[in-house]
């Protein structure tokens, strides 16, 4: 949830995205590499970032040598983000690298909830020009011949357009998808089978379109892929028939289905931080999958249907209460409309 | 053998291989769907024995099979409950013990290994018993028709709207006009007549509910819900148009916003390079410790 709001209410501000732009070196980390460092000199530098950290995610400057100025987890209200921007950059001037002792602060809530501060533990560390012979950790690794492919979702008005705004998640997404080779290897074998007639998509390819279908951040995941998450009910049933594509090396197949899904918070184990929420996308498919060489090789596929989410916090009161100041609990969605998706894949081989 | 216990016994293998074992497919999902494709599922078998010209001899045989494998699948199924909910309670403890866990889970993934042999036991037995040309009407059967998909269907379905049917009980619900239905939908089945049978299942599961009943979200307090039974929401999404692929990628193409206020900041993912920047310009990092998905991911 932190992410998704974060980058609603801090890193969709024009003014922090002029002044990040303009003031600061912008750098995402993955939280698996904070909180689960690798080896090398480089993990030391994630592990000194990591040292100090309040949660497993957060927002944080850092000096030139990679030492913690400031966290910050939420803030009071909007102009205190601003705030916190000038504060890093008047404790970045006293001390841009490791040259003296600095002491990394940690704010629960910009600038009126400040936790402990941690020392420095004055170890210097000497960072490398580049990554030698290892890759960087923060590159996505792919297995090979994964098709990577982009699935956009956007909430309709009661008119059937599409809503203008493209901030909040429950509005516009969008995301990466993959499609493992095992996944188009089924599906090759599955047209090669039906020989010319309509036939069952298999349930791998048909999950695989379906489970990223659904707007919000990715806490309300209805298949219950995420942690923290629940399927209630799911059913899909996704048909092709194979038809003329133009090229005698090229298989096309008219695909065309249906999907039901529904979700909720789970009741145990992680993530059980108040959160309740209900999330249920039904959807109508068609599009076209074209297969070469035993691969998917290029795909555009459209959804529509309904879509029903809520979310909220049992622990938290949003009433009248700034967004900027529930990062880690999100800001309440009430939402029932109809929902456009689109997705597509090319294979660059 | 009786009609109605012949019928509960390819009932019960239907919903058998309709419900594949979840944690083992999902440790083999490469090869779990081609699985059930090789597969002859007897429910096919028996509900178009006319056209495949089965023989009375054939037929006995078949049930014979079919009656076999019943009370051991039947026998399975319960122990994978068993199992399932032993595990479910080890892992719904503050601290789970590890060992303890992973030992349930290896009797989970052993009682769904066996049912798999049986599927596959079953399947062989009933191909042994067709000659070539039936055994080639059978699978075209069950590849056009989407038999292979309505017999799971209805299965799932039947299951549901038992799920579903037991908790609107339990929350004091009249359940007699979902019982009428579901004792039409056997007769159907044993038919052919699925798409009718589908119909009432899909009765049955908008009286039943079709959700388990959920909390209300706070912050949401003061919000008047339209109809008080709103977890039954069912919506009616209708098919998309035809449309031709040039089409697709127009209408795909315009989903998409150029504009985004968070893609303004150009985010560095490499720490290292972020560094040297940090150096060069003599700027401070702003980190972003999110959440950990491929960094080109703009989902969050």
């Amino acid at each position: 949830m932190f992410a998704a709001a974060t980058r609603e209410v801090v890193f969709a501000n024009p003014e922090v995205v002029r002044r990040v732009n303009e003031q600061f070196i912008p750098v995402a980390l993955k939280a698996a590499l904070v909180n689960n460092p690798p080896s090398g000199v480089e993990g030391q530098l994630y592990a000194e970032i990591g040292r100090s950290k309040p949660a497993p995610q957060g927002i944080c400057t850092a000096n030139s040598d990679g030492k913690v100025l400031a966290w910050a987890l939420s803030f009071d209200d909007d102009a205190s983000i601003l705030k916190f921007l000038d504060h890093a950059l008047q404790r970045y001037r006293q001390h841009p690298d490791a040259s003296v002792s600095v002491t990394a602060q940690r704010y629960m809530k910009f600038p009126s909830r400040k936790l402990n501060d941690v020392s420095d533990n004055d170890r210097r560390i000497r960072i490398p020009a580049d990554h030698g012979d290892q890759q960087c950790p923060g590159t996505p690794v792919t297995q090979a011949g994964t098709l990577v492919g982009t699935i956009i979702g956007r909430a309709l008005n009661e008119n059937g357009k599409p809503v203008s705004d493209t901030v909040l998640q429950e509005h516009y997404m969008e995301a990466r998808t993959e499609f493992g080779v095992d996944i188009q290897q089924q599906l090759w074998q599955a047209t090669r089978t039906a020989d010319g007639d309509r036939f069952r998509i298999p349930d791998d390819v048909s999950k695989a379109l379906v489970a990223p279908a659904f707007l919000g951040q990715l806490d309300v995941d209805p298949l219950g892929l995420v942690p923290g998450s629940k399927n209630d009910h799911r059913h899909w049933d996704f048909h092709g028939q194979q038809v003329e594509s133009g090229s005698a090396d090229v298989t096309r197949i008219r695909i065309e289905g249906r999907s039901d899904v529904a979700g909720g918070q789970d009741a145990v184990g992680n993530r059980t931080d108040g959160r309740l929420w209900q999330h249920r996308v039904t959807l109508a498919w068609c599009g076209f999958i074209e297969l070469q060489d035993h691969h998917v090789s290029r795909l555009t596929i459209l959804a529509e249907g309904e879509e029903r989410l809520r979310w909220g916090n049992e622990r938290f009161d949003f009433q009248g209460e700034s967004a900027a100041q529930h990062l880690m609990a999100g800001h309440p969605i009430d939402l029932e409309c109809g929902v456009r998706y689109g997705l597509t894949a090319r294979s660059e081989r | 053998m009786q009609p109605r216990h012949l019928f509960a016994c390819v009932s019960l293998m239907a919903t058998y291989f309709a419900s594949a074992p979840p944690v083992v497919l999902q440790a083999q999902n490469a090869a779990s769907s081609s699985i059930d494709l090789l597969q002859i599922r007897p429910e096919v078998v028996m509900q178009n024995r006319d056209r495949l010209g089965l023989s009375d001899e054939q037929v006995k045989r078949i049930r014979g099979v079919v009656e076999k494998a019943g009370p051991k699948a039947e026998q399975l199924m319960r122990q994978r409950k068993v199992a399932m909910g032993k595990l479910a309670e080890m892992l719904a403890v503050d601290r789970i013990d590890g060992d303890a866990a992973m030992k349930q889970f290896d009797e989970v993934l052993a009682v769904e290994i066996k049912q798999r042999r049986l599927q596959m036991q079953v399947s062989i037995q009933l191909q042994n018993e067709l000659n070539a040309d039936q055994r080639k009407i059978a699978q075209q059967i069950q590849r056009q028709s989407t038999a292979l998909g309505t017999s799971q269907e209805l299965a799932r379905k039947i299951q549901r709207v038992q799920r579903f049917a037991q908790q609107f009980a339990q929350s004091g619900g009249d359940v007699s006009e979902i019982q009428k239905l579901m004792q039409r939908v056997g007769p159907l089945i044993q038919h052919g007549q699925t798409d009718e049978a589908e119909d009432l299942l899909d009765q049955a599961l908008k009286l039943s509910g079709d959700a388990p009943p959920v909390r209300e979200p706070a912050g949401h307090k003061n919000k008047e819900r339209k109809d008080g039974v709103e977890a039954r929401l069912r919506p009616n999404v209708r098919s998309l148009k035809p449309m031709s692929f040039a089409q697709l990628e127009s209408e795909v193409a315009a989903l998409k916003k150029a504009d985004v206020a968070w893609r303004k900041i150009a985010w560095n993912t490499c720490l290292l390079d972020g560094l040297k920047a940090s150096r060069d310009q003599h700027k401070p990092i702003m980190l972003w410790i999110f959440i950990d998905r491929p960094i080109d991911d703009e989902r969050c």
